[in-house]
């Protein structure tokens, strides 16, 4: 250490600057992930499953454009639905448009059913829109997903292209939808689009605009605590450095790794400013605090360096610990998330406590101690919680328990819900236009189920038809469905058209059941037919359009619906389920499953860590209290105020744990060595040592973590907000339960000794 | 006891056997024996990928017969398809409305004879229509029909007339080069070369 801060200096600067420009030419080129294909779970079985699907009947991911015009079914309105029709269809990259302006129905012909347009010409016809009412209400299953029940709001499905690799026309296609949309309109026409496409664009175009945002505003807010707290030049400069050379080689190794931010891990330069400033803050303290005896140089800082080194190392350790405990995710967002902020928090350590001394050997120790109002005030608070602590310990146990107790009463109160288009703010236009869609159309959110018999064999049998329908219907039957797009609708008019009648009826035996297939397989409109039925009748899909809500619904309504599927085909027959939300579902459900085990993980780890740090049962017991009270705080306030624990809330508990035991680190290690046999004293020189400076990195954490608070998605949000909440209760845990536990554990030592 | 239910039943069949019988008048005999055809050019309609059926150039001794061979599962459709282009090129003329109805009513038939088993191996309905240009007769004859499938290539193993017409020769001459043209995409000269001379003289333009 002596030669870093002496002859070794320069060496140490250049290379770190030389690794630094190596680093930053890599976190430069860190891409924005454009299909959130990191949000999605690894389950092979889940992954196959929806392939499969997908090479059956064709993406899933189709978009929404919902028109809303006054008089929809008059001359203007068909006309602005055409025409809206044809220009979607020549945007490069869709590959055909669905609307009420080139609809088909099912009609009687000379030859049986055939196809006859719902807008049929001549489209000036003063008659035109009393033809089309009377076409809608002979096809119910044209309203909702054309056109809403009040038939003021049409809906056009717009099915793109599937290029595999390129990842740029997806956005030039909503790119120009959104143009679209923003042209200047009639009064009372308006656009609208959804659909998994947008939302996909929508997040990556967020998490850029975060970057833009956070970062910026994460220097702002650390250099301002800094200015305020230290009020010192060095004191903002070398902790910045610090946050910096950190974020960027962390950055940059992201790079390297090959990976592109996403949703989570877009939240890697902020919290990693925020978790790097720890030991520059410890050790700056320390160097302004340290006796004006100590006036060498580098006696100074050695001086300051070796006290903090063990416990710093032990605290960047559980924070570390904490954070890698996400590994256990099946989610491969929330894995890069953990890995790359432990790997970032021991950087943070080792770059800490090194460039902080070198910076310090180029000036000279401070001629006078620092003393400012604000210190005499938080010294005074803290005198006030060492008082307390020491004074009435059953007190403190006794409330913050209470308030233990309360949260765990609360706790089972959260909600496991993930909320893809409530991730967004209600000023999103995706949130927006979700809704209105979800409002006035079919429900903007897909389920797929796909039956098929067990043997392989055709569906194509009465008894087969009648378990479809009667599935159909079963599925129609729960809240929050909102309509089913199956084969069983199009067998229906068929056979109405075939048997020239009126009623929407099935086939009702096996000869007219065998050519309604025949005739589904001559249709001419064969891509239609296969998004709906395998091409060799084998498997047959139910597409089961559900409102907008979160994955506590869908997941628990996909389980009902799939056990109606097996009550109602039986044991010849396999329903199983997928589609892009399904996959939502099911992750959002393994996600909070294996966060309860990566925190169980951080748990272990960190006990290990304090274990292996004070070498007794006792104290590691005692380290445990102060640090599990603030995350059952924060998991009854999710309780309480509604807050639903999603990917990014689910993260909390793992994330901070390692974090919060850090301040209980430094304050037991500290007490461990004040104590001399009088407990109280040692309470009052611990909570006047070292509780400024756990004070300004609490600070500090709060701040830096609530820059996330302006991030785009609430979850970030939540996740930023509660982190930081977490942090605050944790300090107040450190102050007043910590030394509580202190007090009565040396107390019954007293008691008990001879 | 059997034999009385089952009366009705050969009733029927002798009746249709009969009926076929009578539609088929002795000097139209040589022309109406597919067994010795010579298949000269063939095509499957309306396409390789979609096909429905296959039309034929036939040489059937000295008579030019252009046969098309329908196997479908909607052979009602397929008709109706045939009623249109006919109703196109043949607005408000009777031997083409008696041969809509002829073609209706076999059609008809053979859909009264699918199975009624799902399961049936083929559930193709099969449907000839013959258009025969012969040195001393002109007529069309359609029916139902038997085949053998081998790497998609058909042979029909029996033949069944249920219908036959003798609408006016310029008729069958020129709805025989109508459907030629129709289903080998061929006019003009390319057409003539497809079918080469017609036997028989060519009727006066009406």
């Amino acid at each position: 250490m002596t030669w870093l801060l002496t002859r070794g200096r320069v060496p140490f600067l250049c290379g770190l600057i030389a690794l630094t420009a190596f680093f930053a030419v890599h976190a430069a080129r860190v891409g924005v992930e454009t299909n959130n294909e990191s949000l999605n779970t690894r389950v092979p079985e889940q992954i196959e499953r929806y392939d499969r699907f997908r090479a059956t009947f064709g993406s899933d991911e189709d978009l929404l454009l919902a028109v809303a015009h006054p008089d929809l079914l008059d001359n203007d309105g068909l006309a602005l639905v055409a025409e809206l029709t044809t220009r979607i269809a020549r945007i490069a990259g869709v590959r055909r448009v669905f609307s009420l302006s080139n609809a088909q129905q099912i009609v009687s012909g000379e030859a049986g059913a055939e196809m006859a347009p719902v807008v049929a010409p001549p489209l000036d016809d003063p008659e035109l829109g009393a033809r089309v009412r009377a076409v809608l209400d002979r096809n119910p299953d044209l309203t909702g997903l054309f056109v809403s029940a009040d038939r003021r709001v049409a809906g056009l499905l717009i099915e793109i292209e599937d290029r595999a690799g390129d990842e740029r026309y997806r956005a030039a296609i909503i790119e120009a939808l959104r143009e679209l949309i923003a042209e200047p309109r009639a009064a009372g026409v308006s656009l609208h689009l959804t659909g998994i496409a947008v939302q996909k664009h929508d997040v990556s175009a967020f998490i850029g605009q975060d970057q833009r945002l956070l970062m910026p505003l994460a220097v702002a807010v650390l250099a301002c605590l800094l200015a305020f707290f230290f009020r010192n030049a060095l004191g903002v400069l070398l902790p910045l450095a610090v946050t910096g050379v950190t974020s960027i080689w962390t950055l940059g190794a992201y790079q390297l790794a090959g990976f592109q931010l996403n949703a989570i891990t877009g939240l890697l330069p902020p919290v990693l400013m925020v978790l790097s400033l720890a030991v520059s803050v410890h050790l700056i303290q320390g160097w302004l605090d340290a006796p004006l005896a100590a006036s060498e140089r580098v006696d100074r800082i050695l001086g300051v360096v070796r006290p903090l080194v063990f416990p710093c190392f032990f605290c960047s350790l559980t924070t570390a610990l904490g954070f890698s405990s996400l590994v256990t995710s099946s989610m491969p967002a929330v894995r890069q998330f953990g890995v790359f902020a432990a790997f970032g928090v021991m950087l943070s350590f080792g770059i800490g406590m090194t460039l902080v001394p070198v910076g310090l050997s180029f000036l000279a120790p401070p001629t006078a101690a620092l003393r400012s109002p604000q210190h005499r005030g938080i010294r005074r608070l803290l005198a006030g919680s060492a008082r307390t602590a020491s004074e009435h310990p059953w007190g403190v146990i006794a409330v913050f328990g209470a308030l233990t107790a309360l949260s765990l009463v609360c706790l089972p109160f959260v909600n496991n819900n993930t909320d893809l288009v409530r991730f967004l703010k209600r000023s999103a236009p995706l949130h927006r236009d979700t809704l209105y869609i979800d409002a006035n159309l079919t429900g903007s959110n897909a389920l797929e189920f796909v039956a098929a018999r067990r043997d392989g064999a055709s569906l194509v049998s009465l008894a087969g038809v009648r378990r479809m329908a009667a599935f159909e219907q079963a599925v129609l039957a729960h809240e929050h469905v909102t309509g089913v797009g199956s084969i069983v609708p199009v067998l229906r008019q068929l056979q109405r058209a075939e048997a020239r009648g009126e009623d929407l009826v099935l086939p009702d035996n096996e000869r007219d059941v065998a050519y309604a297939f025949d005739l589904l397989e001559a249709a001419p409109e064969q891509d239609l037919i296969r998004k709906l039925i395998a091409p060799d009748f084998t498997s047959a899909r139910f597409n089961v359009r559900v409102r907008a809500v979160g994955t506590a619904i869908a997941a628990p309504l996909a389980d009902a619906i799939l056990a109606d599927g097996r009550r109602i085909f039986g044991d010849d027959y396999v329903v199983t389920a997928t589609g892009a939300f399904y996959t939502v579902a099911q992750d959002s459900n393994r996600l909070v499953a294996a966060q309860v085990s990566s925190f169980a993980l951080a748990v272990t780890l960190v006990v290990l860590a304090i274990g292996a740090l004070f070498r007794s049962l006792q104290l590691t017991f005692i380290a445990l209290i102060p640090n599990l009270m603030p995350i059952a705080w924060t998991g009854g306030l999710m309780g309480v105020f509604g807050i639903d624990l999603s990917t990014g809330t689910a993260m909390i508990a793992s994330s901070v744990i390692g974090l919060v035991v850090d301040d209980t680190i430094h304050y037991m290690t500290h007490y461990t060595r004040a104590y001399r046999g009088d407990p109280a004293e040692a309470i009052r020189h611990t909570t006047a040592a070292v509780g400024p400076a756990l004070f300004l990195n609490n600070v500090v954490l709060v701040l830096g973590f609530w820059v996330g608070c302006f991030g785009s998605f609430k979850p970030t949000v939540y996740f930023s907000l509660l982190s930081g909440v977490t942090m605050i209760t944790a300090l107040l845990c450190d102050l007043y339960v910590t030394p509580a536990c202190l007090m009565l554990f040396h107390r019954r030592r007293t008691a008990g000794a001879p | 006891m059997r034999v009385v239910r089952l009366l009705p039943l050969l009733l029927l069949v002798w009746g249709s056997a009969a009926r076929a019988q009578d539609v088929a008048p002795a000097r139209l005999a040589p022309w109406l024996d597919a067994a010795a055809d010579q298949i000269m050019e063939s095509t499957f309609v309306p396409s390789a990928a979609r096909k429905v059926g296959e039309v034929r150039i036939l040489r059937r001794g000295e008579a030019t017969v252009v046969e098309t061979l329908l196997y479908t599962k909607v052979l009602a459709r397929v008709v109706g398809e045939i009623r249109k282009k006919e109703l196109v090129h043949w607005p408000d003329n009777l031997d083409a409305a008696h041969y809509l109805e002829a073609l209706t009513r076999v059609q008809k038939q053979i859909w009264s004879r699918r199975p009624m088993n799902q399961r049936h191996p083929d559930r193709r309905q099969k449907l000839w229509i013959d258009f025969v240009v012969a040195p001393d007769a002109a007529f069309v004859a359609i029916g139902a029909y038997e085949m053998d499938e081998t790497r998609g290539e058909i042979r029909v193993t029996q033949r069944e007339l249920i219908e036959l017409l003798e609408p006016s020769p310029e008729y069958v001459r020129r709805n025989l080069r109508l459907i030629t043209a129709d289903a080998f995409h061929v006019d003009g000269a390319a057409l003539d070369a497809l079918l080469g001379p017609l036997p028989g003289p060519d009727p006066p333009i009406r």
